[in-house]
């Protein structure tokens, strides 16, 4: 089974990652590539939307954390959403879930996207 | 390539042929200026000396007329007896006669020829146009002192005198030639009559000298004093002020004391002349003692001979330079084609094949090779037109029939190369076609209940007719394991439906069976196929299966179930062709003889086993020659002990491309068991886990290493194998001591792999790295 890969943004400093497919050690080199390409200096929001994805082992988990690293260190977001329940069962036996931004759908995370948006506004 | 030294054609021809005139000219013009020079010296002799002459006679014609009028002169004073006026007259007479003559004079001896008579000399000479009287006796004068006077009187005969400046009355440059007049019968010295010529009529003889455009003729008188020269300047000064030098003055010598009266030549005497040498032709003057000399600086004749060279030169060269000219023009006209000819073969070389031929201008060689050229232009971009379409066509039609190959060998169990272990029982079995695609094929089935069903055979043909009615044959036998047919009421469905619409009347043989594994009783029935091999502990020999036709040759075949009890520890190898008739380098055929001697003599009964001995016996005997036919092979081992649990195994090697592989083989053995898509799922992770870790660690990511998976379920537990070849590794206890959460490679792997597996034991065994997992599983 392969993995295919969808990039889509909303705002420039957006970037969300639909992962379709099994990532495991044969395709993760291709989402860390992907993720190479898409995470420029100005992405400060990084989405990986699970919805499609019906495989993922450690080998696609260390890519996974490798994005957020990279985020938490200019202070972006880092966001899940969409984690089906074999998905979830590999990142709760790591327990990685921990501090992560996880969300139930995009509507969730939409939400509060929009919410963050405003209060750096009102910040300003 | 360029040439290093690049010369067109044209200019290397104008070259050499422009060198080429310029030898032959110069060779010409050589010959030319010698052979110019010394027909010149030879004539110039002869031109000379005839000048010379020529110009003696038409002074000696003067002299003689001088000397006769004189003569006869003296004469009529002598002997007629006039005096006084009378003598004015005669004088007078002679000078209107010969205009040669400047003037003419008598002067006699006082007393002697008339008795009373003293100094008397009339004169008479021409001025202006008439004649003029001069008294020689006059006190002014006195002509008895006169060399033309006394010269004639004491040699008592005529005299030539020197050129002298007359103060008389001519007051000009003159000569006189005095004769005596006689009297009586003793001839007695009574007087001399004279005549002056000037020497202005010998200077008009001597500039008539001309040899050949050059040179000049001068008078000398016998005490070598110039008198007549076309340089009037020259008059009067000694002949050294023309010629002189040592050599000049011995040939001078030399020429006097000869008293040659004949011309004479010499050349190369030093003068006065540019270049300073001169021919000389001398002519001496009988009466006067004079000599005529004719003189030609050499440097005028060969400045001459040295005009005409030039002149030649110019013209030549002239010649040279139009011709070279002209060629240049030729050579450029005709090898311009060539030219751009090589500039579109150049252009074509660089694989522009749109580059525009030269057309061919003229019907020469050239020409022919424009046209070839572009012929063979045409044909190059014909053919790598063909060459691009039938390459593309090749390509598309190669991925179909890769494309045609996977699902060809999707189609039986394992991707045509699998092992199948059953308890104590074994199965081995291996398809390879002789081309991409074949139409061999075999399948099985192995049910929980303990039975295997399973098929070989055989379509006639090969390639893809063949690949497609294989196809065909194999789904038919997947249809009768639904209804559960025995193998002969498979056989006879598969021939009624293989008949129908078999316009190309292909066919195939098989050997269909199904095995018990629990009692060992076997059922089989055969449609045209070869007889399986039995090897069992006692004998090898053919298991007779009688059956019938090949399925899809007749309709309404019925094909019988033929039951054999196989005794334990028993091995049946099923076969087709591509077998028994691999052909070695030689073109023998590997036989079935050689097949039943070489199982017979093998140790081992495990299907695996003895499956790659033969294949491996096979491949050596077949050596480097292609293989002619598919090959399938089949190898069941029946042994003693239980036929539980059922295990698969499947080969991978060490590279993280198999994943798709190891799923499929999962999928396969999970849905067989009927377990959930989460044991599924969880399987797949442990899997991909303990790969990714033997690949990244084990082999140190080296790859092609082996890596085997044997899985088997049993009451709800799955235990599944991993083996490989690497050095010593156990990732149970590398991953004891790691950070939950530590990014680094295997960090996360292990903890995946304990939570979701019930138990972990890790082996060396055989120098291989063993380890097995179980897992619980609920249906």
């Amino acid at each position: 089974m392969s993995l295919k890969i969808d990039v889509t943004s909303n705002h420039a400093s957006e970037k969300r990652i639909s992962m379709t497919g099994s990532l495991d050690s044969n395709t993760a080199p291709q989402l860390q590539e992907a993720i190479n390409t898409e995470i420029g200096s100005n992405v400060q929001a990084f989405v990986l939307n699970f919805k499609q994805l019906e495989f993922l082992s450690s080998a696609g988990l260390r890519v996974i954390f490798k994005a957020k690293k990279l985020m938490d260190s200019r202070n972006g977001k880092f966001l899940l959403v969409n984690l089906q329940p074999q998905i979830k069962k590999v990142f709760d036996i790591i327990k990685a879930l921990d501090g992560m931004n996880v969300f139930k759908n995009e509507e969730e995370m939409d939400e509060y996207l929009t919410a963050m948006q405003n209060k750096v506004l009102d910040g300003e | 390539m360029k040439a290093k030294n690049y010369r067109s054609l044209a200019s290397r021809l104008s070259f050499w042929i422009a060198f080429l005139g310029a030898l032959v000219f110069i060779g010409v013009l050589s010959t030319n200026y010698f052979l110019s020079q010394s027909l010149l010296k030879s004539h110039i002799e002869d031109m000379a000396e005839s000048e010379a002459t020529s110009a003696a006679r038409e002074v000696e014609t003067i002299l003689n007329t001088i000397a006769t009028n004189t003569d006869s002169l003296s004469s009529i004073i002598a002997n007629t007896g006039i005096k006084g006026r009378q003598t004015h007259l005669v004088i007078k007479s002679f000078l209107e006669k010969n205009h040669d003559i400047f003037g003419m004079a008598v002067a006699l001896e006082p007393n002697t020829l008339h008795k009373d008579e003293g100094e008397f000399s009339p004169y008479y000479y021409r001025k202006n146009g008439s004649l003029e009287y001069a008294d020689l006796a006059a006190d002014d004068y006195q002509y008895l002192k006169w060399d033309w006077y006394t010269k004639p009187k004491s040699l008592n005969q005529p005299v030539w005198s020197e050129p002298y400046k007359d103060t008389g009355g001519g007051n000009v440059l003159m000569t006189t030639y005095s004769t005596p007049i006689q009297t009586g019968p003793d001839k007695k010295f009574a007087g001399v009559a004279t005549a002056d010529i000037k020497l202005r009529q010998l200077i008009k003889i001597v500039k008539k000298i001309n040899v050949s455009g050059a040179g000049l003729g001068l008078i000398v008188s016998s005490n070598d004093i110039i008198i007549a020269h076309p340089d009037e300047s020259a008059i009067m000064q000694p002949l050294k002020s023309q010629i002189r030098g040592k050599t000049a003055e011995q040939k001078w010598a030399q020429y006097q004391d000869s008293k040659s009266s004949d011309s004479t030549v010499y050349s190369h005497i030093p003068c006065s002349y540019p270049g300073g040498y001169c021919w000389i032709a001398i002519e001496s003057l009988s009466k006067t003692g004079w000599k005529i000399i004719t003189l030609v600086p050499e440097q005028e004749l060969l400045s001459k001979v040295n005009d005409l060279t030039a002149k030649i030169s110019i013209i030549a060269l002239t010649g040279l330079l139009v011709s070279l000219f002209v060629v240049v023009f030729i050579t450029r006209y005709f090898t311009k084609p060539l030219s751009q000819l090589a500039r579109a073969t150049k252009d074509i070389g660089t694989g522009n094949l749109e580059t525009a031929m030269p057309k061919p201008q003229r019907n020469d060689e050239i020409g022919s090779l424009t046209t070839d050229f572009s012929d063979m232009r045409d044909a190059l971009k014909n053919y790598i037109e063909e060459l691009q379409e039938s390459t593309a066509k090749r390509q598309k039609l190669e991925s179909e029939i890769q494309i045609a190959k996977d699902i060809q060998m999707s189609m039986v169990p394992g991707g045509g190369n699998i092992s199948v272990n059953a308890g104590d029982h074994q199965l081995y079995s291996l398809l390879r076609p002789a081309r991409s695609v074949g139409g061999d094929l075999y399948y099985f089935q192995l049910s929980e209940d303990g039975r295997l069903d399973f098929i070989i055979g055989d379509v006639s043909d090969k390639g893809v007719p063949a690949a497609l009615f294989m196809a065909k044959t194999v789904t038919l036998y997947t249809r009768a394991l639904k209804d559960k047919l025995s193998p002969g009421q498979s056989l006879t469905m598969m021939n009624d439906l293989l008949v129908e619409n078999n316009d190309a009347c292909m066919f195939v043989t098989t050997l269909c069976g199904v095995l018990d594994v629990s009692s060992g009783k076997l059922v089989m029935a055969n449609a045209g196929h070869m007889y399986p091999i039995q090897k069992t502990a006692d004998s090898t020999e053919e298991l007779v299966i009688d059956g019938a036709t090949a399925l899809g040759l007749m309709e309404g075949v019925t094909y019988p179930d033929v039951s054999v009890q196989l005794e334990k520890n028993t091995a049946l190898v099923m076969y087709t062709d591509g077998i028994s008739e691999a052909f070695n380098s030689s073109g023998e055929q590997y036989s079935e003889e050689r097949l039943i001697d070489f199982v017979g003599h093998e140790a081992s009964s495990n299907a695996g086993h003895l499956g790659t001995r033969i294949m491996s016996d096979v491949d050596q005997f077949a050596d480097v020659s292609e293989q002619s036919d598919d090959i399938t092979l089949m190898v069941i081992f029946y042994g003693k002990g239980r036929s539980t649990p059922i295990s698969q195994n499947l080969l991978l090697t060490s590279s993280c491309n198999e994943c798709p592989k190891l799923y499929e083989f999962l999928e396969d053995f999970t849905v067989s068991h009927d377990m959930s898509d989460e044991t599924l799922h969880d399987l797949k992770l442990i899997a991909e886990e303990i790969i990714a870790n033997i690949i990244n660690h084990a082999y140190n990511k080296v790859p092609d290493q082996k890596i085997e998976i044997i899985i088997s379920a049993n009451n709800r537990t799955i235990e599944v194998s991993f083996i490989d070849e690497a050095p010593a590794c156990n990732p149970l206890e590398s991953a004891n001591n790691t950070d939950e959460k530590d990014l680094h490679e295997g960090g996360m792997g292990m903890p995946i792999i304990k939570s979701l597996t019930s138990t972990r034991k890790y082996q060396r065994i055989d120098n291989r790295n063993v380890l097995t997992i179980t897992k619980h599983y609920n249906g």
